[in-house]
């Protein structure tokens, strides 16, 4: 299956009064096809949250689009569009936050905000179905005392157990595409496990399309088929997930393997690159990430580069001086 | 340090419980009239705990979603007052604290929250929710405040051009690292970190995490990390107590735990573990995760143990150091120090390599 399920095509973000915008994600094109995982990586700040976001039409001012759209199986969304958008959000276009009470009504039970992400959609559903099926979302993501846990409210419920709820109203509609802002980064690593194996089978199942928002390199090293690296707005890296853990091309890349904490050794100090990725709106010019490079060369500093094709074509690199052996030591 | 006396623990748990009564609501009431029988439903969150944690140690504390980490953060922090059992701080017993002691202990001991979201206040500026607890607390001259602020934000890698944001105004991680400030600038003696790192992309965790055992040489920190992920538990902690279902089911220096995982639910939890090393699927713990509303009898663990024999069903294991025979090193299992188990162990730490 290569059909795109999901295009968003040189989408561009800005936040704040109009002439002294800042620019939080800068052209980004991205394509997910049917039953696949794509994995959108990158450093705190980068602006992965609002790639989907905007995605998604849910954008609060002063944050808007400036360019740039999306499809949905080939046909133009307008994400600027409320009405529109609201007949797509839940039922073909899913979003899983990061924080679990952004999606969560703290005074109302669980019950009635899984049935009710049921009905939403299709008012014709009785309550007994609505019911029959929140139960059987709970049960796909692991929670245990399915019952007991929808009569229960968000307070009364651990930081893991709010997540999977939130991940169970997501799904129970079988969207074709599901945006997730680090969904599991909170949850324990047998819980991950089965969420992780759980999304997976659904996406080669139902065909659904995710776009997965992580920073955690070891779940994406599990999960993903595509990997795209963004870094302060840009994208500068895209390819197979597989290729690109094995050889990265970008020192950008390989910096952000390096710092992963391993369980297998204990080093003194973690790797960490100094400096800190620049704030929107004081981009210079060259490539944004001259500045902490190692690699830089006098030419990083005066040209952005643009996102190349590279190796065997299968991969997009933004970089002047691409690690050619992945960066080996 | 005077050798002749062992030096006061900074936190000592002694048999601490916290249950959580879901009371019944307003249909269950009236068919209780009516002569159903719905009973109030307790959660035993956190079961008869007992733990000692020496000035200047990392405790990680790991377990599966909903075995009662944050529970006890929350307790220990002082948020949460616990249903039995005491808590000494430094040799006093919270409970009984007043005044001075009171005021002490709120501000030596600060916890980090794993929801950054519902612990900012999204009125106040970073530079005010860092700076004002300082201030209240005389640490600190307001005049001073801008470059305090400044100081603490680049300590967790955030640029000082972002003192003037509010909360809705970061990204998460942004917003998970204010919390780390805000809770570091009241100079704490002890610091709950309840998935500190969690949202934090691997850079600015592994800056976080240096940051937080540079502190610790630098203010003889301590610090109770809740985390799940063991790749950070492994670099930052001394000691590691596993939690399953309430109960701590094993207790050990880290590189012990990493090296000979003892119980049969921390052997589980290590095989699990997503490595950028193995690129594989998934194989969950056999069965279900329990219900913490009914958990089984005798060992918690037994429903889902490979090793369980009828005593597990019945009798609760305690916690004890014979079965593995290494000093500080202690789990909870019936069958410790049996060969099959510490075969298993074998088997974990060999996959791992
Ligand atoms: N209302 C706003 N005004 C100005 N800047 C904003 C606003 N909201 C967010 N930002 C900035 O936009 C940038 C991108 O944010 P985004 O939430 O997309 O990051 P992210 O990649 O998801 O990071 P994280 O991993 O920390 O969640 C951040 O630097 C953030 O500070
Ligand atoms: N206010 C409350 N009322 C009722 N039950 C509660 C309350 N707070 C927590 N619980 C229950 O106590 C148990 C332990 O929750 P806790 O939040 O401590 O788990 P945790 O180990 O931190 O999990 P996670 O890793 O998912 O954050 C859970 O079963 C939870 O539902
Ligand atoms: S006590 Fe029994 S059931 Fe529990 S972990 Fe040990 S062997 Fe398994
Ligand atoms: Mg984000
Ligand atoms: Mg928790």
């Amino acid at each position: 299956m290569s059909d795109v399920a999901l295009a968003i095509r040189d989408l561009t973000v800005e936040a704040g009064p109009k002439g002294r915008s800042v620019t939080l994600v800068d052209g980004v094109s991205l394509s997910v096809p049917s039953g696949k995982i794509l994995a959108l990586v990158g450093e705190s700040g980068s602006g992965k949250s609002m790639t989907a976001l905007a995605a998604m039409g849910l954008l609060e001012p002063p944050v808007r689009i400036a360019s740039g759209g999306a499809s949905l199986a080939g046909k133009a969304v307008d994400p600027t569009d409320r009405r529109q958008m609201r007949g797509i959000r839940g039922r073909d276009m899913a979003m899983i936050f990061q924080d679990p009470m952004m999606t969560l009504n703290p005074v109302m039970r669980v019950d009635e905000q899984v049935c009710e992400a049921v009905t939403v959609h299709d008012p014709s559903v009785s309550k007994a179905e609505a019911l029959r099926r929140a139960r059987e979302a709970l049960v796909t993501v692991g929670i245990p005392a399915p019952e007991e846990r929808l009569n229960a409210y968000p307070h009364q419920l651990s930081g893991g157990m709010r997540q999977r709820i939130v991940i169970a109203i997501a799904l129970i509609n079988r969207p074709a595409v599901v945006l997730a802002a680090e969904p599991t980064t909170a949850l324990d690593v047998t819980t991950q496990g089965q969420i992780l194996h759980e999304v997976k089978r659904l996406c080669r199942d139902t065909g659904t399309a995710m776009v997965w928002i992580t920073h955690d390199l070891a779940v994406v090293a599990s999960l993903a088929d595509t990997i795209a690296v963004m870094y302060a707005g840009r994208i500068v890296e895209q390819g197979p997930a597989d290729d690109i853990l094995a050889r990265p091309l970008h020192p950008y890349t390989r910096g952000l393997l390096d710092s992963v904490p391993m369980i297998d050794t204990r080093s003194e100090r973690l790797r960490s690159i100094p400096g800190m990725p620049p704030v929107a709106g004081s981009i210079t010019a060259g490539c944004r990430f001259a500045p902490r490079c190692e690699r830089a060369v006098e030419a990083c500093r005066t040209a952005e580069p643009a996102l190349a094709p590279a190796g065997n074509g299968a991969r997009l690199v933004r970089c002047i001086r691409p690690l050619d052996d992945g960066g080996a030591a | 340090m005077d050798a002749s006396s062992p030096p006061v623990p900074i936190l000592q748990l002694d048999a601490l419980e916290m249950k959580f009564v879901t009371e019944l609501d307003v249909a269950a009431k009236l068919l209780n009239l009516l002569g159903a029988r719905h009973r109030r439903k307790v959660v035993h969150a956190v079961d008869g705990v007992s733990l000692t944690v020496t000035r200047g140690e990392v405790l990680a504390l790991v377990g599966e979603s909903g075995c009662g980490k944050s529970t006890l953060g929350r307790v220990v922090a002082g948020i949460l007052a616990a249903t039995a059992g005491t808590i000494r701080y430094d040799g006093m017993d919270v409970s009984t604290m007043d005044g001075p002691s009171r005021r002490r202990f709120v501000r030596e001991v600060q916890m980090i929250f794993q929801d950054p979201m519902t612990s900012l206040n999204p009125r106040k500026s970073v530079r005010d929710a860092i700076a004002e607890a300082p201030i209240v607390h005389g640490l600190l001259a307001p005049g001073k405040a801008d470059a305090f602020v400044q100081d603490l934000l680049s300590r967790v890698g955030l640029d000082g051009g972002y003192a003037d944001r509010f909360p809705h105004e970061l990204s998460g991680g942004q917003r998970q690292r204010v919390g780390i400030a805000r809770a570091l600038a009241v100079r704490p003696s002890l610091v709950v970190c309840d998935e500190a790192t969690a949202a934090l992309d691997v850079w600015i965790q592994a800056q976080v995490l240096n940051m937080f055992i540079d502190l610790k040489d630098e203010f003889d920190l301590t610090y109770l990390f809740i985390s799940h992920n063991l790749g950070a538990v492994r670099h930052v902690a001394d000691r590691v107590a596993v939690m399953y279902l309430g109960r701590i089911v094993e207790l050990a220096p880290a590189d012990a735990l990493f090296a000979t995982p003892s119980h049969p639910y921390t052997q589980a939890l290590l095989r699990e573990a997503p490595s950028l090393n193995r690129r594989r699927d998934f194989e969950p713990i056999k069965g279900e995760i329990p219900s913490p509303l009914a958990p089984p009898p005798g060992c918690h663990f037994h429903p889902r143990c490979p090793f369980a024999v009828d005593r597990c069903r019945t009798e609760r294991p305690e916690l004890s150091s014979r079965p593995v025979g290494a000093a500080g090193h202690a789990i909870a299992c019936h069958r410790g120090g049996e060969p099959e188990l510490a075969a298993a162990a074998e088997t974990v730490t060999s996959a791992s390599r």
